[in-house]
Order: C-alpha cells, then sequence, then structure tokens
C-alpha cells in the first residue's frame, strides 16, 4: 500500500439523472432550507428550465423567491440587490440556476449572506473563509467548466479559493438541460476533458480523485460521436456532458497542480489561441513528457479512454502510446470540428520559435514540479512541430 | 423588484386525485389480501400488534395508512398521518416520484434504486411492506402491467391466481 497520504474532500451531494429535480425539496429540507432564492440568467427559458424546477416545489408548501437578473455585465451592484433581497424577504438557500457568471454571483452573495457584507472583501484570496456557509445548490442548464461545482470563485477581479464555497447539493436533470451545438460549448467541453486527463494521469497516488477523473472520462468517451463529432451534428442531448463537468469540479479543487493549464496561461498570452485550445493542445505532449520522466500511472489512461475490452486486448507497452494516438485524434477531430480554426500545433497559432527559450524560463519559475529548461524547450518544440508522440526531450 | 419574484408553489390537483384513488384501492386491497392470502397473512403475523405504516410523498402526501389492531386484523385506516402514531413510514421524495411508482412508470425495485424512497422505522419491516406490495399489487393489476412494477411475477396456481384474485379485488371495492 502506498504510504503517502492523500486527501480528497466533496460536500456535494450530486444528484443526476431522471427525475433528479423532484428530489430537490427533500434534499433542501434535510440541511434545514426552507424558502430558497433562484438566482438566472434575465435570458433564462421559462418555459423549459424555470416551470419544470418551479414544478418540483409544487406540494411542498415551500414559497420561492426567482431572481432572473444576472447577465455578463452583472457587478458589485447585483450582488448588493440580491444580497438585501436575500435579507429582507428572509430566504435560508440560493439555487444558482446557469452556469458560469451565475455561480459566481451565487457564491459570492452567499459569503455575504452567511457573514457580512464585508466577508467579500476579508475572505478573498486562499482558503480564508473559517465556517460552513448556507445552503448552495446548483443546478446545471447546459455545459459548465466544472468551476461551478468547484472550491474556486471569480467575481469582479476577486478571486475566492475554499472548499466552503463548494456547492452542497449539484443537480443535473437531463429535462432542463438545453440542446446545444458543441461548437457552441466546445472551450468548455476541451478544458473538462484536459482537467479530467491530466488529473487521471497525474495523480496516480491518489485514488479517489483518480476514481472520479476516470468516471468524468468515461462519461465523455463511451461516446465519442457525441462528445466530438466529425461534423456538427446539431442540437443533441448534453445531459452525460454536463454530468462530466460537475465532477470534473470535485477534480478540480483537489488537484494539487494542474500543469497544461499553467502552461496554457502563459502560451497563449504569445499567440492567437485561448488558453482552453492551448491546454487540449499541449496534452499530449506534457503527458508524453512525464510519462518519459517516470511520472505517474500512463498506461492506465487507455482503460480510461476507450473501454476494459480494448485495455485488455492492448499489449502493456502499447498502451501508453495508443492513450496518446487517441488523444491527438481528437486534437485533428477538433480540427475538423471547427472548421479549421483549432489549432493542431503551435506553429498553427503564430507561436515563434525564437520566443522558446524565453517562455520556457518564465514557465519554469511558474510551475512548482521539477521541470528543467531544456525539458520546457523540448516540450514547446513538440507542440510547435507536431512531432511524432515518440519524441524525447534532450538532455 | 424588475428581475425577482416570489411564488408559493401549488398542487398538482389532478395528480393528486389519481394518487388518492390509486392509494385508496391499494389499501384497501392490503385489508382484503391479508384476509385470504396466506403469503400476506404470515408476513403480517409477524408485526406486532397494534402496528401502523404509511405510503406516501414528502411532505404533505397524499398517503395511505394501513394498520393491524390487537386482535391481529389488518384495516386500512384512510389518508390522515397527523392523528396517529405511525410506527414505519414509507415516503417517495416527491409526488411526481409517487405517481411514477402508482403509473407503473417505475417498479418499486427501480423506484428504490434510483434513492427516491426513504424509509422512517424499521428497515425489515419496510421490506416486509414491499413485499406484501408486491403480492397486492399482482392481485389487483392486469398481469402484463404488473410484470413491468414488480421485479419477478409469481407463477401462482390457478386458484389463486383466479379465486384469490376475485376475492381480493372483491373486498378491495367493498372495503371488508
Amino acid at each position: 500500500m502506498n504510504s503517502e497520504i492523500v486527501r480528497f474532500y466533496s460536500k456535494t451531494k450530486t444528484g443526476i439523472g431522471s427525475h433528479a429535480l423532484d428530489h430537490l425539496v427533500y434534499d433542501l429540507n434535510y440541511i434545514n432550507a426552507y424558502k430558497p432564492l433562484v438566482i438566472t440568467r434575465e435570458n433564462t427559458d421559462k418555459k423549459k428550465v424555470l416551470r419544470p424546477l418551479i414544478k418540483a416545489f409544487n406540494d411542498s408548501g415551500m414559497v420561492l423567491g426567482i431572481y432572473d437578473g444576472v447577465s455578463d455585465s452583472s457587478d458589485r451592484e447585483t450582488i448588493r440587490e440580491i444580497f438585501s433581497l436575500y435579507r429582507e424577504r428572509g430566504f435560508d438557500a440560493i439555487i444558482a440556476l446557469g452556469q458560469d457568471i451565475v455561480c459566481d454571483i451565487a457564491k459570492a452573495v452567499n459569503i455575504a449572506v452567511s457573514g457580512s457584507p464585508n466577508d467579500l472583501k476579508t475572505f478573498a484570496g486562499k482558503n480564508k473563509i473559517p465556517n460552513h456557509l448556507n445552503p448552495l445548490v446548483y443546478i446545471a442548464t447546459g455545459m459548465g467548466n466544472g468551476k461551478e461545482t468547484s472550491k474556486f470563485a471569480k467575481f469582479a477581479d476577486v478571486e475566492y479559493e475554499s472548499f466552503f464555497i463548494m456547492p452542497d447539493i449539484a443537480i443535473v436533470d437531463p429535462r432542463i438541460i438545453q440542446p446545444v451545438a458543441i461548437q457552441n460549448i466546445f472551450e468548455q467541453i476541451i478544458f473538462v476533458f484536459s482537467l479530467l486527463i491530466e488529473a487521471y494521469a497525474l495523480n496516480a497516488s491518489n485514488p479517489i480523485l483518480r476514481s472520479h477523473a476516470f468516471v468524468g472520462i468515461r462519461l465523455m468517451m463511451e461516446n465519442p460521436e457525441k462528445f466530438m463529432p466529425y461534423n456538427n451534428v446539431g442540437n443533441d442531448n448534453i445531459a452525460s456532458l454536463v454530468h462530466a463537468s460537475v465532477i470534473s469540479g470535485y477534480v478540480l479543487s483537489n488537484m494539487d497542480t494542474f500543469i497544461t493549464k499553467k502552461l496554457g496561461k502563459i502560451i497563449s498570452q504569445y499567440c492567437d489561441a485561448s488558453i482552453n485550445e492551448i491546454v487540449f493542445l499541449l496534452l499530449p505532449y506534457v503527458l508524453t513528457f512525464m510519462n518519459s520522466s517516470g511520472y505517474g500511472d500512463m498506461e492506465k489512461l487507455l482503460l480510461a479512454l476507450n473501454g476494459r475490452e480494448f485495455y485488455c486486448a492492448t499489449p502493456l507497452k502499447q498502451r501508453f502510446f495508443h492513450s496518446i494516438g487517441i488523444l491527438q485524434n481528437l486534437i485533428n477531430r477538433a480540427f475538423m470540428l471547427s472548421n479549421g480554426r483549432f489549432p493542431r500545433s503551435l506553429k498553427e497559432v503564430g507561436f515563434s520559435f525564437a520566443s522558446f527559450d524565453k517562455i520556457a524560463k518564465i514557465c519554469i519559475s511558474t510551475l512548482s514540479c521539477t521541470i528543467e529548461h531544456q525539458e520546457c524547450r523540448a516540450i514547446l518544440k513538440a507542440a510547435f512541430e507536431n512531432e511524432p508522440v515518440s519524441f524525447r526531450y534532450e538532455k | 423588484m424588475k428581475n425577482f419574484k416570489e411564488i408559493s408553489t401549488g398542487a398538482n390537483l389532478l395528480v393528486n386525485i389519481y394518487l388518492n384513488i390509486m392509494l385508496w384501492f391499494v389499501g384497501r386491497g392490503i385489508q382484503a389480501a391479508s384476509r385470504v392470502d396466506k403469503d400476506v397473512k404470515e408476513e403480517f403475523a409477524r408485526f406486532p400488534d397494534g402496528f401502523i405504516f404509511s405510503l406516501g410523498a414528502y411532505p404533505n402526501g397524499p398517503f395511505m395508512v394501513v394498520g393491524k389492531d390487537e386482535k391481529g386484523s389488518v384495516k386500512y385506516l384512510g389518508r390522515k398521518i397527523t392523528d396517529k402514531k405511525i410506527d414505519l413510514k414509507l415516503m417517495l421524495k416527491h409526488t411526481s416520484l409517487l405517481f411514477l411508482l402508482f403509473s407503473f412508470q417505475e417498479g418499486t425495485p427501480v423506484s428504490n434504486a434510483r434513492d427516491r424512497l426513504f424509509v422512517d422505522g424499521d428497515i425489515p419491516y419496510a421490506c416486509a411492506v414491499v413485499r406484501i406490495m408486491n403480492i397486492v399489487q399482482v392481485y389487483l393489476l392486469p398481469a402484463f402491467i404488473a410484470k413491468m412494477v414488480i421485479k419477478r411475477y409469481p407463477k401462482w396456481p390457478l386458484v389463486r391466481r383466479i379465486w384469490t384474485r376475485f376475492l381480493v379485488n372483491l373486498g378491495a371495492i367493498i372495503g371488508v
């Protein structure tokens, strides 16, 4: 048995599947919440999203508040408005109905209403929140990027990081998941996928984290046509992808470091691609480097990516390279899906060979793991030239 | 305020009427089966005298209450749970989940597996009630529906399939 101490914390009760929304009243009452306030976007579909939610409270005798004034331009004034509503009308729980800014606002309001408005300043930063907050529920209406169920929140350039801001309940009910074209949620999909892959491959010593990541990867890879179709197949039900994004939030909260994201954040400043695109693009190269360094348990990656039968049929020494092949195939699929916009190498996004040394230096000073300058340069070079997966870095 | 509204949640009227009728019928079916079916009799024989159980939806019902009196006879006690001391409560987490069960879209085992059912009381008694419910559903429902609801449809002798079923249905209607 591994003697290393590992931890995994997730306080969220996850309800996923048919009629999951109908369990909400019971789950809320169970955590002593009897008057919830729903926070959602101003353009939320009343018929397909709000009505099923209100219906789920039928026969409960509960009173429900609905605030549908959140937009991308919401600021501190919105928080002030929701805060006064919550306090004046006697609400005792928050339901975040939607992704992105809705969740960030719900988390920020929850910090304020659980203590005082000043806590929004005091508790900014890492692990500053000392106590449990009021009940918070996250109900997915579409694909998120995993931050919704994670310990992270960012609002008005202030970042919060604490296990206490994770939602108490997360619900994915296929009835209110809005069908959407894959192109529109592409950024979220590749981020969630990269996160789960890295967590699975590089956290061999944490079996609980790994099992969460495994479930997330299988949910996405069980139907690759839905996850990464060759062509735009139109609007489709994406409940299994949303399920994976919910799980990725728990994984993200418990990962010590997300190397590809850190690299992607730096590199995206020097080229014309988003962080998520760079993260997805770098993934096979970072994993290959880690494998050649003897880090992680890479051969099991094939089990998560392609299922038990293919894993068993593949000889031990081929497994990792098959996994990398699958990842590169997905990158090529992404290229087709985005009509040639998604980069297959750093060369395609205007990254210059001359800046390798400079970026490698920045990466090494930012990353907490033990990558040397030459190694970082080798990763960048492989991603730049789209080299075969069997690249070996030059010592 | 422009972006805010407070909603007092309503009731599913038609669903409640349907569920009340079904629970009434099943309750009286349990009462009738306890008199004519040996398996149901045996299950109730293990319950203590004065034992009362209910089946319904969280938090406000509808409910069905069935009890065993001091003489050992089983009676359907109506749909109110407030005026009685209930020893065992079987609850579905929402009216719509009870509706799924009683409209035969989901069987009891599936409902249980999907974490829709919770019990306030002793688990062995809850298991016995589920077994009783299975037998009663076989009596009250046509075979093609009962096969969807219960895990395994029993192979009963002809007398039990026809005569006992007739007695249970008659008992459920006239209330004996």
